[in-house]
């Protein structure tokens, strides 16, 4: 299951023609910018009242990342269009330049 | 003036009580200065827990002590008042080389400082105000554009500064780094533990120099400098254009200097042509940088190299290909996100607000495990649909409906939901797991490593049996909802990849270090990680236990549910099934005899399926069936106590006398029974059963006898396929759709126990079919806990209200807002949000409520995702108030998606 999910993920991003090993190494690092570019996006349309609100959800999350999240899921408008924009850039970023 | 680089300035340090990280950010400002004044007097602040007062000074410790629930001004005004005017005329002049000694000169760039104290003015205010230059007592102006190095937890690193501004006393320095990974720090801000410490740099000609010497292959020349530029140029136009996209204006493009690209391309006219248009020249750049990295990285390996090699080879040229192509245009992205927040009139100090916040997000990822962190992302990832190829759905009904829907199948990648569309029968899976063992034997491996890896093919199968079942409910959801409402309930669902999703394989993965995050970009130092919570136990692997991995038996541990371990086995006779043989055995647990007919009924379920789910580890064939002379062995499933006694608790908590839940269970009982006596003649099949527990009101139910007259007989007892094989010879593959046999059905002297067989029967169907079209007791049970406690999960996490200092939290359902809304009429809220909002018929004060309160928007646009779910099926009712509505609108989304049969609430 975890190829085929991997192998799904790896064509979406060009990684076809690495191993397994090396393409699991791709999704984490692709994973790692994902996250960092979604959180910085989120947190240019946040006004301060949500940013304040967001640091304390962040503050008390532990390793409970759903509450971050979910956070984001539930208070950043559009959300889900700032992650398909960068999920769609990360694809072009990767897209056909891999050995 | 030149900075003098060969003199190091005093590094100072600011030290900030524990538990300070949990002030909200208002906080953190008004009281940054006060601290400040507080370490500069020698004064310690601790946050505690308990006291009488709620800011206390001992003097002879010198500590001021602040009650965690104390009210920001009371403690603003007791430090002004109890402390700083106490202090008046003791107080120390600043250690040097604390930040309260950098003296500011504001706005004058290039001015040079001849006289110190004549020249310098200390801003006072705590106002934030973008300044040119800053010194330290020693005169060392620290300008932008300065080269610095900077020293952190475990390394270091050099910088230029490229922005200044003050709070008061303090500065804020932003820093990039010389690396091109971006080191940003902020010099001063909460996070600040050392003031950049400058360090001798060579001549801008030497340095050129060094750098020339330095740079690989692929960095020189031409091709190189242009590709750069083009990056960066792109970097500023994805965001230029997103404005653009955003606001309907080419303004914010045209100040991003888009100029050359719009030249080129000459047809800007349609914001979204200036991506596509630049992008095959860019590709062409990146592929020809590409090419040169895996020239430079062949060249240098050599020729001749053996299969490992090119494979180590292959991999260190995609390594570098990602960093110089794919991490430094992310870089070269977020930096001009960044510079863009500048352009705006959000001001410096907002602006730097978040860029603190967004470093401080990156810390508390960075802190995350490795398998929280892929989690992590792969949730966000796949909450726009986008990773799994999926179209983007509109974000509708969000958590409710998936939050319940993981109560019941946490810890299954949700990955595998969306991907794993209608490979979910028994079958399939089994003829995996046979082709991947068929494929590791005839491989090369030792006998060792065949062993050890299918051992992994055994428990990987294992678990996707489970899968199969438990996620019967988000696979009927698969096909009737969209992508983007699906992804929501991947909350949580990766909490618990022990599945063996992406997220898993990533795990295991070479190296822990977090991939493609430019670490020494964050500050090492300055940020405790104390303040990030000690990692608890995982959130989503709490909430389902995962089916114990093959163990040895434990007869020992059997033994606590059943005195005597041998009634675990048993010999299959005519007429025996599962359910029968576990109810038999369960006989003998006496907290099982001591349940009323429902919870027994609960408990059995709930075994039987665990047993379907892997058949075979109990003597039942892989399809679920028993064949006379069978040998089934139930000690696994007993094994694990805990588990056990946990599905024995929850029937008895949840199936309470008189309750709905069990009333649902006797009724479905009834129904099947009152059919089967009303068509002796007639088999039970999928369909059938559907139809039955569908059944209008009107359907004429028999009454269950209240006791059993005689004891069933091997012949009494109905015998279907899916309950009995009546043969020696292996049980075929089930067919997509099993039939119940359609023989002539003897009289039911134990209905109670036909019942039984019954429901075994419409269980293993279940099983069989993936919950196509069925609704079993349990699902039932779980969707009506499931609503209320999904319900109660997205009130709390839209209206909860976090306290002073992180402290004394409203959970939302207790809050005073919801309680506003909870009882408004569901019918003018609707109106007011979906229809004429003019005409509700609110009360002005009620809408002015609902027009400004954010908590109140998410909530309705919650509802309204549901509603949308419910393809208008479900509206108010007249005289209904909003959690009514909303509790029956969600468990009508629910039961609808389950059931996969559209109606009527």
């Amino acid at each position: 299951m975890s190829d085929e999910i991997n192998k799904k993920i790896a064509k979406d991003f060009g990684l076809d023609n690495m191993d397994s090993r090396e393409q699991e190494g791709m999704v984490e690092k692709i994973g790692n910018l994902l996250f960092e570019s979604v959180v910085e996006r989120a947190i240019d349309v946040m006004d301060e009242e949500m940013m304040a609100e967001f640091e304390n959800t962040v503050s008390e999350a532990g390793s409970d990342y759903q509450k971050v999240i979910g956070f984001l899921k539930l208070k950043v408008p559009g959300f889900n269009q700032i992650v398909s924009e960068e999920l769609l850039r990360l694809k072009r970023a990767t897209a056909g330049i891999f050995a | 003036m030149e900075p003098d680089f060969n003199t190091s300035p005093q590094k100072s340090e600011i030290k900030y009580p524990e538990g300070y990280e949990n002030w909200s950010m208002d906080d953190k400002q008004k009281f940054e200065d006060d601290i400040q004044k507080l370490e500069s007097l020698g004064i310690k602040v601790e946050i505690v827990e308990a006291q009488m007062g709620l800011a206390m000074y001992d003097e002879t410790e010198k500590t001021l002590r602040i009650r965690q629930d104390a009210d920001a001004e009371f403690v603003a005004d007791y430090i002004q008042n109890a402390i700083f005017k106490e202090q008046d005329g003791v107080d120390q002049l600043p250690d040097p080389g604390e930040l309260e000694d950098i003296h500011i000169e504001e706005d004058e760039e290039n001015q040079v400082f001849g006289g110190v104290e004549e020249v310098r003015e200390e801003i006072n205010t705590p106002e934030i105000v973008e300044i040119k230059e800053a010194a330290d007592k020693n005169g060392e102006v620290i300008k932008i554009g300065d080269k610095v190095r900077w020293d952190f937890y475990g390394g270091s690193d050099n910088g230029e500064i490229t922005s200044f501004v003050s709070r008061g006393n303090t500065v804020l320095a932003n820093i990039y780094s010389d690396t091109a990974k971006e080191l940003e720090i902020n010099v001063g801000n909460i996070f600040l533990v050392k003031e950049p410490e400058r360090v001798e740099i060579n001549s801008e000609e030497e340095r050129k120099d060094i750098e020339a010497n330095y740079k690989p292959e692929w960095q020189k020349g031409l091709e190189w400098a242009e590709f750069e530029r083009s990056r960066a140029e792109r970097a500023k136009a994805e965001i230029a254009n997103r404005k653009d996209e955003s606001f309907g204006s080419f303004v914010n493009a045209l100040g991003h200097g888009l100029g050359g690209l719009k030249k080129g391309r000459g047809k800007m006219t349609d914001s979204r042509n200036l991506r596509w248009d630049t992008q095959d020249d860019y590709n062409d750049q990146k592929n020809t940088i590409a090419k040169r990295i895996e020239e430079t990285f062949r060249k240098n390996a050599g020729e001749n190299l053996t299969p490992e090699q090119e494979v180590d080879l292959q991999s260190k040229i995609n390594d570098k290909i990602f960093e110089e192509l794919v991490q430094k245009e992310n870089d070269a992205y977020l930096k001009s996100l960044k510079e863009a927040r500048g352009e705006t009139a959000m001001g410096k100090a907002l602006e730097s607000a978040k860029s603190l916040l967004g470093t401080k997000t990156m810390q508390w990822y960075l802190g995350l495990s490795k398998k929280e962190r892929i989690a992590c992302s792969f949730v966000i990832g796949t909450a726009a649909g986008l990773t799994f190829g999926a179209g983007i759905g509109a974000l509708g009904a969000a958590g409710y409906v998936g939050k319940r829907v993981l109560t019941g199948a946490a810890g299954i990648g949700m990955g595998e939901l969306v991907n794993k569309k209608k490979s979910w029968s028994l079958e399939e899976i089994n003829r995996l797991e046979e082709a991947e063992k068929e494929e590791l034997r005839n491989s090369s491996l030792s006998l060792e490593e065949k062993s050890e890896k299918e051992l992994g093919i055994r428990k990987k199968y294992k678990k996707e049996r489970l899968k199969a079942t438990a996620w019967k409910a988000g696979l009927t959801f698969t096909a009737g909802a969209g992508t983007g409402f699906l992804a929501n309930l991947a909350e949580g669902t990766f909490a618990g990849v022990g599945g063996g999703g992406a997220a898993k394989s990533a795990l295991e993965s070479k190296g822990g270090k977090a991939g493609g995050i430019a670490e020494n970009r964050l500050q090492r130092k300055g940020f405790d990680p104390n303040q990030i919570k000690p990692p608890g136990p995982r959130p989503a692997e709490a909430v389902m236990p995962e089916p114990s991995a093959p163990r040895p038996v434990e007869t020992i541990v059997s033994e606590k549910i059943f005195n005597k371990p041998e009634i675990l086995i048993h010999e299959v006779k005519a007429g025996d099934s599962t359910w029968k043989i576990l109810k038999g055995t369960l006989e003998n647990n006496e907290q099982f005899k001591g349940m009323t007919e429902a919870q027994k009924t609960y408990v059995l379920s709930s075994l039987t399926n665990k047993v379907l789910q892997n058949p075979e580890n109990y003597g039942l064939n892989k399809a679920g069936s028993l064949n006379i002379g069978d040998k089934t062995d139930f000690t696994k499933l007993f094994e694990n106590t805990k588990e056990v006694n946990g599905v024995f608790a929850k029937a008895k908590e949840t199936i309470m006398e008189g309750s709905a839940q069990e009333k649902s269970i006797l009724l479905n009982n009834e129904k099947i029974a009152a059919w089967v006596e009303a068509h002796p003649n007639e088999s039970l099949d999928e369909g059938r059963v559907t139809e039955i527990l569908n059944s209008k009101p009107e359907v004429k139910v028999a009454p269950v006898p209240e006791t059993v007259t005689e004891v069933p007989t091997e012949k009494s007892v109905i015998e279907t396929p899916a309950v009995l094989e009546m043969s020696d010879t292996p049980a075929p593959e089930p067919e997509p759709a099993p039939q119940v046999e359609s023989e002539p059905q003897p009289e039911a002297n134990n209905v109670s126990e036909m019942l039984n067989e019954i429901e075994e029967a419409k269980k293993r169907l279940e099983v069989l079919e993936g919950g196509r079209g069925m609704r079993s007791m349990m699902g039932d049970i779980s969707a009506e806990q499931g609503v209320e406690k999904a319900f109660r999960d997205e009130i709390n996490s839209i209206y909860e209200q976090s306290g002073f200092l992180g402290l004394g939290k409203v959970p939302g359902i207790n809050t005073k807002e919801w309680g506003e809304m909870a009882r408004l009429p569901a019918s003018k809220v609707v109106e007011y949000y979906t229809g004429d909002s003019a005409k509700s018929g609110l009360p002005n004060e009620i809408l002015e409520k609902l027009t400004k309160s954010k908590n109140h928007n998410a909530l309705m646009r919650q509802t309204a995702g549901l509603m949308e779910q419910a393809n208008g099926a479900v509206k108010p009712f007249e005289n209904e108030n909003m959690e009514q509505f909303i509790k029956r609108l969600g468990g009508y989304v629910l039961r609808t998606y389950s059931q996969n049969l559209p109606k009527a609430a």
